[in-house]
């Protein structure tokens, strides 16, 4: 992700010197004809989580957003005589994260292993996770002008996984063997088992995002979209949880617009 | 110049516009994800039997042990004094919040025969069936002399394991420990002679012991615990400390009536070829080892665990400790012989002690002497056979 991210900044960089000296021709241009163009920064709040929360989720004991960066160039074409409707799109280099630390209740989990072992039971206790997940995602957004300075844009959204992490522990409680009554395996005084379902994320993601961009200056707006995922983020064959989990974002930030 | 204003402002209006988002979204997170309410609970377990102490001999009741597949049910085994009528016996229980019992619980019961009751859960989805033996405590010694003829198979998370006993008329009969219960839940399809601990039909006379070091694969390294050590021990296995404190999930020790003066017998030894410690693959020389337990029962200390290797032998109940110490590869059968060192503890046997069933020993046999803390090499092969303690004979 830091490869890409230095990449696009000197792209963006070298985009934002050669617009400076070719504004006056270029942008002005490209604005008669409804096209405007925008580089954006921010930083992704919120969750991967499942929606509802099942019983078995009886609290969360911690939670932090981590610094998620998103960086995002896109265009925008304005349609029509009155040019208040148009069509947005761009490319968007993303992280989505998260570390929580959850107290589950007779969670019904089913854990494979890298080597095809596998161990089923019922979970009791706490659940450590970590989400740190990087896209490439390509907004389609509709945008409505409200006034001269507020734009409301609404749309899908399509994600390719570049690279992902989602990994943990269990820890203080105890697994029943196969099913509530099979036989108790305590966990604590420090003891853990840990989990990397990295590999079982899904590559392609889909989902809705809406949001406000705000004009706070000429060449200066600041926004904010929330991002819904509407695919489970493993795969489909990915049963060790067996409840769809989703990422929900809120994205926030500033951008130049052209 | 401007550009740099502007950003300065921005900033500002950013830092505020953030902090507002970060509570709106805290509150949708709140509000979309609301934890439901507790489910009742699923687990129907006796968690403690509560009987007159006065009949109790003191002896630790144990309530974690496995299925048993010749009684349909979790055995439960609680000791009494002897002459208590067992006939009229009314147990009551702890159960696990919600759940209930059948028969009731305080109800009188004749357990002359072993009595089963059967827990429901509060979520009324799920039972528990349990066999209750009260019984009186053993007179009869366990054999003195093991030739590793004699395994059943005990079913166990879809695997099926080697489980060794000795019998021999006039003994009662002693049921080997190992930590194939541990081993069976790092993986599903092996067969019993994929377990660390087996039976093996190369032996000196007929069948021996069969002890392998074996890899526990993904879920082994997921809870620190990348190989068992083929073991095989007199004493019990708590597969629920297994993973919280692996060295106390191994209980040393059964009552016996005599003086041990040595163990003997006969073994084969073949070190895998790569010793595994700390997650790498080292040069060492993995090396098994052979040990025996004499110690007193006490009433804080009723078994000693595994703690005892790491702790050089060493607690205040030790009597007496017999130690190979010449281990070495062999492919032949080779005769081993340990004395017991009582001097380095410098205890008396008290003869009415050691009558009443005072003193316990434990014979502990291991293919990767550091696998108890997971260091070894896979595929270290021990076999023993012909085991032999050999005892002073009481004055009668």
């Amino acid at each position: 992700m830091k490869k890409y991210t230095l990449t696009l900044i000197l792209a963006l960089a070298s985009l934002g010197l050669h617009a400076q000296t070719n504004r006056n021709k270029t942008i002005i241009n490209a604005a008669l004809h409804g096209w405007e163009y925008e580089i954006k920064a921010g930083v992704n709040l919120g969750g991967t989580a499942p929606l509802p929360f099942p019983e078995e989720i009886r609290s969360i004991d911690g939670y932090n957003p981590t610094l998620s960066i998103t960086i995002e160039g896109n265009m925008t074409k304005w349609l029509g005589a009155e040019k208040n409707w148009g069509i947005i799109t761009g490319l968007r280099l993303e992280n989505k994260g998260m570390r929580t630390k959850a107290t589950v209740k007779n969670y019904n989990m089913e854990i494979i292993g890298y080597d095809g072992n596998r161990l089923k039971g019922n979970w009791t206790g706490g659940v450590r996770t970590k989400v740190q997940n990087s896209y490439i995602t390509i907004p389609v957004l509709a945008a409505y002008q409200l006034n001269s300075r507020t734009t409301l844009k609404a749309g899908p959204y399509f994600s390719y996984l570049m690279d992902g992490d989602f990994s943990g522990h269990v820890y203080e409680g105890y697994l029943r063997e196969n099913n509530p009554t099979g036989d108790k395996i305590n966990f604590d005084n420090g003891a853990i088992a840990t989990y990397d379902f990295s590999s079982d994320l899904r590559k392609f993601q889909w989902g809705v995002q809406a949001g406000i961009d705000w004009k706070a200056f000429k060449h200066l707006k600041v926004h904010a979209d929330l991002n819904w995922g509407l695919n489970d983020i493993f795969s489909k064959d990915f049963q060790t949880i067996t409840f769809g989990m989703y990422a929900i974002y809120l994205n926030v930030g500033f951008g130049y617009a052209f | 110049m401007l550009a740099i204003l502007d950003m300065e402002l921005l900033n500002n209006k950013f830092m505020k516009l953030k902090n507002l988002l970060a509570s709106t979204m805290t509150g949708l997170l709140l509000c979309t994800s609301c934890i439901k309410d507790e489910a009742p609970n699923a687990e129907a377990d006796i968690l403690s039997c509560i009987l007159p102490t006065e009949i109790l001999t003191g002896t630790n009741i144990d309530y974690n042990r496995p299925y048993d597949k010749s009684l349909n049910a979790y055995p439960i085994y609680i000791e009494v004094n002897n002459g208590t009528d067992l006939t009229k016996l009314a147990p009551a229980f702890e159960l696990t919040e919600g759940a209930s019992i059948e028969p009731a619980s305080g109800s009188t019961q004749n357990f002359t025969y072993p009595v089963r009751y059967t827990v429901t859960s509060e979520d009324k989805n799920w039972h528990r069936t349990y066999a209750i033996h009260i019984h009186y405590p053993e007179t009869k010694s366990i054999p003195t002399v093991f030739n590793f003829e004699n395994a059943k198979t005990v079913p166990y998370n879809k695997n099926e394991y080697y489980v060794l006993y000795e019998a021999a008329t006039g003994y009662s009969t002693l049921t080997w420990s190992s930590g194939n219960q541990g081993f069976a839940l790092t993986g599903s399809g092996y067969t019993p002679n994929d377990f660390p601990t087996g039976i093996s039909p190369n032996g000196r006379t007929g069948n021996c012991v069969q002890l392998i070091t074996r890899q526990t694969g993904s879920l082994g390294a997921m809870v620190g615990m990348p190989i068992a050590a083929g073991n095989l021990f007199i004493g019990s296995f708590d597969i629920s400390s297994a993973m919280k404190d692996a060295l106390s999930a191994t209980r040393f020790g059964t009552t016996f009536y005599y003086e041990p003066i040595k163990l003997e017998g006969y073994y084969k030894y073949k070190a895998g070829p790569q010793f595994y410690e700390k997650g790498e693959y080292t040069d060492k020389k993995d090396v098994f080892n052979i040990y025996a337990l004499f110690y007193e029962k006490t009433k804080d200390v009723q078994m000693l665990d595994g703690h005892i290797t790491k702790n050089n032998y060493e607690h205040e109940n030790m009597v007496a400790v017999a130690v190979i110490t010449d281990a070495h590869e062999t492919d032949e059968w080779t005769h081993f012989e340990l004395a017991f060192d009582y001097d380095r503890f410098q205890k008396k046997v008290d003869p009415q002690k050691l009558a009443n069933g005072g003193y316990n020993i434990s014979i502990i046999l291991s293919a990767s002497k550091d696998g108890d803390v997971f260091q070894g090499a896979p595929g270290s092969t021990l076999l023993i056979d012909d085991l032999e303690l050999v005892y002073k004979q009481p004055l009668r």
